[in-house]
């Protein structure tokens, strides 16, 4: 390769790992902030703060879920299968809301540590099947799908 | 292999070839599109949890997934352009901005409806979700610089340079999913092991993905060529093509 | 087939204005995509041929008319460039 050629193609690798390396610096200094929920485990462990808003991600525990009877008020448990945190929402809950499926909700911790969530969001996993084969799945095996948090 | 590459760089011969391309990849391209959405719109059969709401999978995924493949096509234009210094990759570079930055904005939109029935809303600053942003701004970037400077050798070296400092954010939304807590789930489509969807939904997929990774090659040979016949409009071969001579 | 109406794929249990909205969208900007530069290509080709019209007739002309029509051939590429 002729050296001038062999300069430019230094710069350029140059430049590939230079602003590589400072974007995955910012990434790594930042990490707590891109993750977009805490774990059941770490808010249990006193690792979210209480006096700011917050987001709670796991799986929903079944059987758990508590509906009022004249409200929309509903209560539940989130777990991550290490610990679980428990969740009061006042609305109108997504479609895909159920009992052992994965959800992320949001909003602030109280005195004793349950979520007063303003926001839940459903969180679905990677599957996707037609709703025969879920069937025949079902039958099988009801492992719960683990995959939601990595 | 060698002699293929440097004609690549000749610009009547990349025009000549580039046509005889289009003529053939345009109706395949359009067919493969209809069939693609055709099956995954009406004969696929509906996902157990999300109902039919899935079915913005056969376009979401394949404009996601050619906007991160499209983009390293860019950089590499780019990398050529500085190394080697040929025009016709400023061309490549300039003429793959503007396909990527409407793919990605198709993945964003589609995603955004998509996470309405499902998660519940539009938009969350998720980690994928962010980072697919900042590729629309990458791609909107390079669109931007090229149009911005006068002398298009100088445009194309600072285009070049901000493609391939963008580079590192492709492996960032590729892991997102595994790096970070997300909302958005890990990838259905899998390289190595069984995908985690159903093979029955999986071919009309993996053929809207075909359809995009051929609409991107043909659109960008498009833009390239209407940017040919204006740099060499002087040229004996331009005016042949147009009827002169 | 999955459906068995044409209201059952319209409304797809009541997701259909989400998934039609994502596909209209997306052919709406796909069709842009192939459209804008084969139009380009064609504008382009009428320039060129115009010029070169517009330059054969004016080889038999005086050195001032020249001139003339290479000025007239510079705004027109100005415009041209605007438009493009």
């Amino acid at each position: 390769m002729h050296p001038l050629r062999k300069q430019r193609l230094y710069g350029v690798s140059l430049i590939v790992l230079l602003s590589s390396a400072a974007i995955g610096l910012v990434a790594f200094a930042l990490r707590d902030n891109i993750n977009l929920f805490y774990p059941p485990s770490e808010v249990a462990a006193g690792n979210a703060p209480a006096d700011r808003n917050i987001r709670l991600g796991g799986m929903v525990v079944e059987g758990s879920i508590e509906r009022s009877e004249t409200s929309l008020a509903t209560q539940f448990l989130v777990t991550d299968y290490e610990a679980s945190v428990s969740v009061r929402y006042t609305g109108i809950l997504p479609d895909l809301f159920a009992e052992g499926q994965g959800v992320v909700a949001e909003g602030r911790l109280n005195a004793s540590r349950e979520l007063i969530a303003t926001q839940i969001l459903a969180k679905h996993d990677e599957n996707y099947m037609p709703p025969e084969v879920a069937a025949a799945l079902e039958g099988k095996s009801s492992a719960p799908a683990d995959s939601l948090l990595p | 292999m060698w002699s293929f590459i440097h004609k690549l760089g000749s610009p009547p011969w990349f025009f000549r070839f580039s046509g005889n391309v289009v003529k053939w990849l345009l109706p395949v391209t359009i067919a493969v599109l209809f069939v693609g959405a055709f099956w995954g719109l009406l004969v696929a059969p509906p996902d157990y949890r999300q109902g039919n709401s899935y079915r913005i999978i056969y376009i979401h995924v394949p404009a996601a997934v050619v906007s991160l493949a499209g983009y390293y096509v860019m950089a590499l234009a780019g990398a050529i352009s500085l190394i080697w210094r040929i025009k016709m990759a400023d061309i490549a570079m300039k003429a793959a901005a503007p396909v990527g930055a409407v793919l990605t904005g198709i993945a964003l939109v589609t995603g955004a409806i998509w996470g309405k029935p499902t998660w519940g809303t539009w938009w969350v600053w998720d980690a994928r979700i962010t980072s697919m942003l900042i590729l629309f701004f990458l791609y909107l970037g390079v669109v931007a610089l090229f149009e911005a400077y006068e002398n298009k050798a100088a445009a194309a070296k600072a285009c070049a340079v901000l493609s391939l400092v963008g580079t590192v954010n492709i492996p960032i939304i590729y892991k997102s999913v595994d790096w970070w807590y997300s909302l958005h789930q890990p990838a259905s489509i899998k390289f190595t092991g069984e995908s985690a969807i159903d093979a029955s939904m999986l071919y009309p997929l993996l053929l809207m993905i075909t359809a995009f990774y051929g609409l991107f090659a043909l659109v960008v040979m498009m833009n390239m060529r209407a940017d040919l016949v204006w740099h060499h409009r002087q040229s004996s071969w331009v005016r042949q093509w147009a009827g002169f001579e | 087939m999955y459906f068995d109406s044409l209201t059952a794929v319209a409304h797809m249990d009541g997701h259909g204005i989400y998934v039609w909205l994502a596909y209209a969208i997306t052919m709406v900007l796909l069709s842009w995509l192939l459209w804008s530069p084969s139009r380009e290509l064609r504008k382009r080709k009428l320039w060129i041929v115009a010029e070169a019209r517009r330059r054969a007739a004016s080889t038999n002309a005086t050195p001032e008319a020249e001139t003339q029509s290479e000025q007239a051939m510079s705004t027109d590429r100005a415009q041209m460039e605007t438009q493009g």
